[in-house]
């Protein structure tokens, strides 16, 4: 279906969905993080891991939107997750998206991984 | 609320002054997406692409950011003043805060290696990297932003 007229395609709410799979946290990110929900976002994942479960994998592929708060609460997250002997991997970014990590070269400091599957398979 | 007359519009952004649109709003970040829904509202009339759309977008989101928690500092009693003109070939848009300024060039590059894993101070070089041209005023106060069609 169309969006309305003069709906802005970014202006998404942001979903935030957990499943916990071992010494994982799949987090999927749905919709836009633009700069209000980029702030709320690093206390959500800093909570989310534990030495039990300390990789953060975010699934970025439904992910509209990101803006530097959205990078600092994930790079926040991957200081948090390595403290508990894990880290944070990213999930099939979308091209506008990737275009961001690219230019920022986080995309260098996050493993970057095409599925789902196979960022599990990295932290099991 | 403190007036702060900015500079005009860069002579080289293409727009006459007459022609800029502006909004004042309290300093916090959900007052700010006000005039950002009222742009991109815009944009869309305009007919402009989705990554055109993302690239101002992020560009307006991080001079937000920048004047709402660095300009005056998490004050939501200080103002932020918005100004912008949107046709089919230009956007240009203006935000200035009330705050003391900064010097753009003494920013660090957050892509320097020892930078790479600070959570802050990517706003200014994303600017730098979707816009057509940046500009700041003297004090460092005011950025002007301007996107031209491709």
């Amino acid at each position: 279906m169309l969006p309305p007229a003069g709906h802005d395609p970014l202006e998404q709410p942001l979903e935030i969905s957990v499943r916990p799979d071992g010494p994982a946290v799949i987090v999927n990110l749905r919709g836009s993080a633009g700069m209000e929900e980029g702030e709320q976002l690093g206390p959500r994942l800093a909570s989310l891991i534990s030495t039990d479960a300390p990789h953060l994998i975010l699934d970025l592929s439904e992910l509209l939107f990101i803006s530097s708060l959205g990078i600092g609460a994930i790079l926040a997250a991957h200081a948090v997750a390595r403290k508990a002997g894990g880290g944070v991997r990213l999930v099939h970014p979308r091209p506008a998206v990737q275009r961001l990590l690219t230019l920022t070269r986080i995309d260098q400091l996050l493993p970057t991984d095409a599925t789902l599957d196979a960022a599990v398979r990295a932290v099991v | 609320m403190r007036d702060l007359t900015g500079m005009n519009v860069p002579p080289d952004f293409g727009v006459r002054d007459d022609e800029l649109s502006e909004v004042v709003i309290p300093s916090d970040l959900r007052s700010a997406k006000a005039p950002e829904e009222r742009i991109l509202a815009e944009l869309q009339r305009c007919g402009y692409e989705d990554d055109a759309i993302f690239a101002l977008k992020l560009a307006l989101e991080e001079a937000m950011t920048n004047a709402v928690k660095h300009g005056n500092r998490n004050d939501a009693a200080k103002h932020i003043w918005v100004r912008y003109h949107v046709d089919p070939r230009r956007v240009v848009i203006m935000v200035r805060d009330e705050g003391c300024g900064f010097c753009p060039d003494k920013v660090p590059d957050p892509t320097a290696e020892e930078n790479l894993e600070r959570p802050n101070g990517r706003g200014l070089m994303l600017m730098y990297s979707y816009m057509t041209k940046v500009r700041y005023n003297d004090r460092g106060n005011e950025v002007w932003l301007l996107k031209e069609r491709e």
